[in-house]
């Protein structure tokens, strides 16, 4: 690969290259010391600097019903470890819809006595975390979508692109994405789509309210969120 | 440390980070403004996250991360002009400034098209008409021949005259 544009300067990705002094090429060089234009790009590129990492960054919760944690958080929740680990006595998946696809969607919360499987109809509360897991008998693309009692939908995995994320054949496998629960009270209904190709976040939303497309599965759990 | 060499596994996300945050949060700044890049930059790093193990090490990182990097931030302003809300918040994209001078298909697939094109002929777009990438190393960059490049490119530029001509 050159570093150059078509007309002969350095493409943003040869700048980066450059940069990076991934670029063997003398001829790169060369052009940067006869090229005021370029050499003024790699010193305004080089003024730019990573923004502050994640761990140091805080959720995106003031503009959304459901307060998101990402991932960085959730790992240094320690979430990861839990979200496998299912209640004594209860089966991976019990309480669980699953459909003729083999979509298998398990809810798990962070409580206080350590992690518990979700059953559909059981209780959860304003400000407890869930994390999620998903087993899937094919390979796809997937998205959780949350639904409260008003209706609304909101993403939960993958969180901040809109866009569904692969999915793994296998064994149950923990999300890196959770949630915490915001203060509506109602049902609290929880589902994994999966589909062949990739979708998007209005797609999700209407097979969510409407019907999930031939090439798609969905499986839920539905909770109630009550009081404390 | 250096950057590993075509054949390596993905480094630690951490370290990618601090070797490349920079870079990532360049190329997004061709897509967004800088009250939004930021917020961009994590979600790239998050879809690293995810989509480590795609890492085939045929590449670069830096060559992967940067086609990473604009796949996700043309798959997020797709799906921010479908969702109205989001997309009224938004003003020109920063990249309708592109390095080359730009000729009318570039104008039309920058204003017009690049919306309407699936997410991977508008990649090759976005490094043709706004990078000026030659096609063999947008071929060698999307690990395809630069004659599959070409005829896709061909395939875009009559979109564009059809739509100029409408």
């Amino acid at each position: 690969m050159t570093p150059f544009t078509r007309d002969g300067h350095l493409s943003d990705l040869g700048l980066e290259l450059v940069m990076a002094g991934e670029v063997e090429e003398p001829a790169a060089d060369e052009h940067l010391s006869q090229c005021g234009p370029c050499r003024a790009r790699l010193e305004e590129a080089r003024q730019v600097t990573a923004p502050a990492p994640p761990a140091a960054r805080r959720p995106t919760a003031a503009n959304r019903p459901w307060a998101w944690l990402g991932a960085a958080g959730l790992l240094a929740a320690g979430l990861l470890a839990w979200v496998l680990v299912p209640t004594a006595g209860q089966a991976p998946g019990d309480g669980l819809r699953i459909k003729g696809g083999g979509l298998t969607l398990q809810v798990v919360r962070d409580g206080p006595e350590g992690p518990e499987v979700l059953r559909s109809g059981g209780e959860v509360h304003p400000g407890e975390r869930l994390g999620f897991a998903v087993a899937s008998r094919q390979a796809g693309e997937l998205m959780v979508l949350a639904v409260d009692e008003q209706g609304t939908i909101d993403l939960c995995y993958p969180q901040g692109s809109y866009v569904s994320a692969p999915a793994h054949p296998g064994e149950l496998r923990p999300l890196p994405d959770a949630v915490a629960l915001d203060g509506v009270l109602g049902e609290a209904r929880f589902v994994a789509v999966r589909c062949s190709e990739s979708f998007d976040l209005e797609e999700a939303r209407a097979m969510v309210t409407g019907t999930v497309p031939a090439t798609c599965v969905a499986s839920s759990v539905s909770l109630r969120k009550v009081a404390k | 440390m250096s950057t590993p060499a075509p054949g390596t596994a993905l480094p630690p996300v951490d370290e990618i980070y601090r070797r490349h945050g920079a870079m990532v949060r360049r190329r997004v700044r061709r897509f967004y403004g800088a009250d939004e890049a930021d917020d961009v930059v994590h979600e790239v790093f998050e879809q690293v996250l995810r989509a480590g193990s795609g890492f085939r090490g045929e590449s670069r990182v830096t060559t992967w991360l940067y086609q990473l990097t604009t796949r996700h931030c043309l798959i997020r302003r797709r799906n921010a002009r479908r969702r109205q809300e989001l997309f009224d918040t938004y003003g020109a994209p920063a990249w309708s400034h592109p390095i080359a001078e730009p000729d009318a298909e570039a104008r039309t697939f920058l204003q017009q098209l690049w919306h309407q094109l699936d997410p991977e002929l508008a990649e090759i777009g976005i490094y043709y008409f706004v990078d000026g990438m030659t096609q063999a190393d947008i071929g060698a960059l999307l690990g395809v021949t630069g004659r599959t490049i070409s005829n896709r490119l061909a395939a875009l530029s009559a979109a564009a005259r059809a739509l100029e001509s409408a």
